[in-house]
């Protein structure tokens, strides 16, 4: 059935991303030919069209660098708007009268916008790729990311260990963070009938508040405890990859502490709560 | 196997200190088809909604043959709501293909015989249909399922009235024979001569349970009659 729902969920948003991400391509071309085109028009004359040609390489550079940014942000919170509109909303009468399990729904969602995440740094690299290969851009893009193995003292092995980790550590954060978002209309949608937008953002302040006063404790805690150690020595015998999967571990187990609280919540709520009205 | 395909058991709803549904207790036997009827915000689509799994009792418990409202019930269950559910970018196809995917018991060429009789283009997108088309679909869609109960809130309510007989064809020849269906509608005299048994339902409480042949020789009147009289304003 999770299978079934991704299906779904898929021809349900790749009707907007689809054509976002041709867009954010396009723009990229034309951002590359603008460039060429400035190059040839400033460095031969200087007339009313090469102005033009620099005015318009600096909008289609705004444009694609507005397009990148939301292209990026908007995907999470495309997911959150997904689970509100899908699940709580009119479509929810279809969807949850499903013989699916609320698991299943909510993992359906979560999937489908890692998919597309990954598909929008692939986009992403794509567009840097059409925008920098063969410039000067390029070529110093290039010389840093050959230099960063040498700089962090790390192997191929490593270097490539440590960028799946990093993926995978933004596709954890994301889950987290639209795990939440799922959460707070699972509590507004409980708590405030009339309002369950308002109440949502409510919850997601208190939520807020507690996760900050907790981590400011902790903080606090470690701190505390560290008095005692000499830290800097503990610290400075260590590797750099086992600082970056340190530092990698500890995060990602509290994100998971923080994802399975708000799991949870959400999974309880919309299952033994479920108010559709 | 059990013997009643619904069963309530002391079912209440509260929206804050309102009382939606009011300690109902019901039992509807298997191959019947209820009418449910009551006032406006007397608590029929509230009480519907808890059948299909859209609301949680604050006390009480509901069993679909014999189980509670859950995964398992929702496979037998073929829930028409008083609004558009569709999802509007989808053609009526690919809500087709949705239902047949998650239904096993949803009989494609039933439904595409059905939206053929009614004229209706499987490849049109719903967010060109008007509404009663859109209603049209959404039946087509539950009545083309081989459910063990049928829940249909309001089903002649946005349609024409030319189109309301034909509704209710449907309902009576699709459904399955050893199924059972709940209508909720305010045209009582519209679905009266289909129906087995008659739920009245005022202020959340369920104050007749009643087979129609028994209203009619015991009042000597029609049902809607009846219902005119008893809920006078």
């Amino acid at each position: 059935m999770l299978k079934k729902l991704m299906k779904y969920e898929f021809q349900a948003t790749a009707r907007l991303l689809i054509p976002f991400y041709v867009v954010v391509v396009a723009l990229s071309v034309m951002v590359r030919l603008s460039y060429h085109l400035n190059i040839l028009f400033t460095t031969n004359t200087n007339t009313l069209w090469s102005n033009i040609v620099v005015v318009l390489f600096g909008l289609l550079t705004a444009a694609y660098v507005l397009a990148i940014v939301v292209m990026f942000s908007s995907i999470p919170l495309f997911s959150i708007y997904r689970y509100y509109k899908n699940l709580l909303k009119d479509e929810g009468y279809l969807m949850m009268t499903l013989p699916v399990k609320i698991s299943q729904h909510i993992w359906s969602k979560l999937h489908t916008m890692s998919v597309w995440t990954l598909g929008s740094v692939m986009v992403g690299i794509v567009s840097i790729f059409v925008l920098t290969v063969g410039t000067p851009v390029g070529s110093l893009l290039y010389e840093i990311i050959s230099v960063i193995p040498t700089e962090l003292e790390l192997g191929f092995f490593e270097i490539i260990m440590c960028s799946i980790l990093a993926l995978l550590t933004l596709i954890f954060y994301l889950y987290l963070f639209v795990m939440r978002g799922y959460a707070c209309l699972a509590i507004g949608h409980k708590f405030s009938r009339q309002n369950p937008i308002f109440g949502a953002i409510g919850a997601y302040l208190l939520i807020s508040f507690v996760t900050q006063v907790i981590a400011v404790m902790a903080i606090f805690l470690i701190g505390v405890l560290s008095i005692n150690i000499s830290s800097d020595q503990w610290l400075l015998s260590l590797s750099t990859s086992t600082l970056i999967y340190g530092s990698l571990l500890i995060n990602t187990t509290i994100s998971g502490l923080l994802f399975s609280t708000f799991y949870f919540i959400t999974k309880k709520l919309m299952s033994q709560s479920l108010n559709l009205e | 196997m059990a013997e009643y395909i619904l069963q309530c058991n002391g079912l209440s709803k509260h929206f804050g200190s309102k009382f939606a549904l009011d300690q109902i207790q019901l039992n509807i036997k298997k191959g019947r088809i209820v009418g449910l009827l009551g006032p406006n915000g007397s608590g029929k689509t509230t009480l519907i909604k808890h059948l299909a799994g859209l609301l949680t009792p604050t006390t009480g418990e509901v069993l679909i043959n014999g189980v509670p409202v859950g995964v398992e019930t929702k496979k037998i269950v073929s829930y028409l709501p008083d609004r558009t559910y569709l999802n509007d970018w989808m053609k009526v196809n690919q809500i087709f293909d949705l239902f047949a995917d998650f239904y096993e018991d949803f009989d494609r060429s039933k439904a595409q015989d059905m939206l053929k009789r009614l004229d209706i283009n499987p490849e049109t997108k719903l967010k060109t249909m008007s509404k009663g088309t859109k209603e049209k679909v959404q039946l087509i869609l539950v009545m083309s399922r081989e459910a063990s109960l049928y829940l249909l809130d309001e089903p002649i309510g946005g349609v024409d009235p030319a189109a309301r007989d034909y509704i209710l064809d449907t309902v009576i020849t699709n459904y399955n024979a050893n199924a059972s269906i709940i209508i909720s509608t305010h045209l009582i005299s519209d679905i009266e001569k289909i129906l087995d048994d008659i739920l009245f339902i005022q202020n959340g409480k369920l104050i007749l349970n009643q087979s129609t042949d028994v209203i009619r020789e015991k009042y000597g009147q029609s049902i809607d009659k009846y219902f005119r009289e008893e809920f006078k304003c």
